[in-house]
């Protein structure tokens, strides 16, 4: 999630480009779904809250692009593993799995999510930069600004909360000492 | 240009082959990152739900048929192939993919492994790998590393090389063997497509890790690599290339092209008829 994307096939067409910001949305949606019912699990109410809010988000932003994608007329079918992320193996706004930790505070969650938007931005600003077609160019920048505003809205939210506590995943119980 | 409408381009989803029970899973754990891949998969090849059977045995990822909403079957410790292939030659029309880790594949149900890999009936078998027994703490499995000591079953170490999966599915005849890491879920969905796809025995060898008991395992996403040569459908090619891999190359290693096991029908057959072989 750290290195920026290099997108390269989402540049080359209006298709191309909303079939990877349909993905992107999709892929988000999904993890964050994943990660609130993890949470829930092992008794995490407050970050499932947080995540479920953020697939909520990602929910829209994913609707909004279908829409736009069907007044356009058509997408291309791509298998998951054809998509090109500059690298990445995953999309840019799914949020990486090895980061989450059944102890994880709601500003772990946060920064999770912010890290997210932040590679979805770096994403679009790339394909706008890169590309050569005028309206890929300017959908881009938009969905570039909207990622910034995300980041900026999980910013004010990360002030908001506790940093984590240290010793935060210490555990008198932990699950991981063998009987 | 294949282009569709949205909703033709969505197709089916991978929540559609999610089911409504959540996964108890570790927060990290890799056979996560596995269920996303396996739903990706089935979402790709379309095949209805109901036309579809999961099965597995016993441990962390054999909690994977629950988790999905194909037909599933979740049954006894290292009897994922036999109940795999049972099911798949009384109904050949469904499509079989058995789950495991490498406990339940490689040590208890490391006999049926060897017989389903020269058997060559039409199963995809996924192996979820973490080198370790996590749903029971933490023992050292047939795939950890001789001097691993976090165990206090084994202090010292388990002290006995790891069986190489790779190398032992092509030992034994597997028709399709690749290997992938569960930090890549759009891989592996591509290799599970292929895997369903290709006739007769297919591995999927899954790096996973497990974040509880081997958190040292999150490391893999930097040891990971491409394996770096095309798919082979020569055994003897496939395994020489093997023995030079380092254990952590991703990939397809053998697609081979031996015919699936298909014992004659026996649809004709009259209850009656088949009762009377049990005759004493």
């Amino acid at each position: 999630m750290t290195a920026a994307p290099k997108p390269t096939r989402g540049a080359e067409s209006l298709a191309l480009f909303l079939a990877h910001a349909l993905q992107l949305e999709s892929e988000a949606v999904e993890r964050y779904r994943e990660l609130t019912d993890a949470m829930g699990a092992h008794n995490q109410p407050e970050v499932a809250k947080l995540f479920r809010e953020m697939s909520g988000y990602a929910v829209m932003h994913r609707d909004e692009i279908a829409a736009l994608a069907a007044e356009r007329g058509g997408l291309p079918r791509l298998h998951p593993w054809e998509f090109d992320w500059g690298g990445q193996a995953e999309s840019p706004e799914a949020a990486d799995w090895d980061e989450a930790h059944y102890l994880m505070t709601a500003a772990h969650a946060l920064q999770a999510a912010l890290a997210c938007e932040r590679s979805a931005n770096r994403y679009y600003a790339g394909v706008a930069a890169t590309t050569q077609d005028a309206e890929i160019a300017r959908l881009a920048q938009e969905f570039a600004q909207e990622e910034a505003g995300h980041a900026a809205l999980l910013e004010k939210w990360l002030a908001r909360y506790p940093a984590p506590r240290e010793g935060w995943d210490d555990d008198p119980d932990p699950p991981n000492v063998s009987d | 240009m294949d282009t569709h409408v949205v909703e033709e381009a969505l197709g089916p989803t991978p929540a559609d082959y999610k089911s409504e029970v959540k996964p108890i899973w570790c927060p990290g754990c890799g056979d996560y990152s596995v269920l996303a891949a396996v739903t990706r998969a089935l979402a790709v090849i379309g095949t209805p739900r109901h036309m579809i059977s999961v099965v597995s045995g016993i441990g962390c990822s054999s909690r994977i048929p629950a988790y999905t909403s194909c037909y599933g079957f979740h049954g006894v410790h290292g009897r994922a192939l036999a109940i795999a292939s049972g099911l798949k030659l009384a109904r050949p029309d469904q499509t079989v993919i058995a789950f495991g880790g490498d406990g339940d594949g490689f040590s208890i149900g490391g006999n049926h492994f060897l017989h389903a890999c020269r058997r060559n009936v039409d199963i995809a078998y996924v192996v979820m790998d973490n080198q370790v027994y996590g749903m029971t703490k933490g023992q050292a499995s047939p795939t950890t590393e001789s001097d691993w000591c976090d165990s206090k079953l084994t202090p010292e170490g388990p002290g006995v090389n790891p069986i190489q999966p790779v190398q032992l599915a092509l030992a034994c005849g597997a028709n399709f063997v690749a290997r992938g890491f569960s930090g890549q879920p759009n891989e592996v969905a591509r290799l599970i497509v292929e895997a369903i796809k290709h006739p007769g025995f297919s591995v999927v060898h899954v790096l996973s890790p497990c974040v509880t008991f081997r958190p040292e395992q999150r490391d893999w996403k930097n040891a990971v690599h491409p394996y770096g040569r095309a798919p082979t459908d020569n055994p003897a090619e496939a395994m020489r290339a093997v023995l030079e891999d380092d254990g952590f190359g991703l990939g397809i290693f053998l697609a081979g092209d031996r015919p699936a096991f298909h014992p004659p029908s026996r649809i004709d057959a009259s209850l009656a008829d088949i009762a009377k072989e049990f005759a004493v």
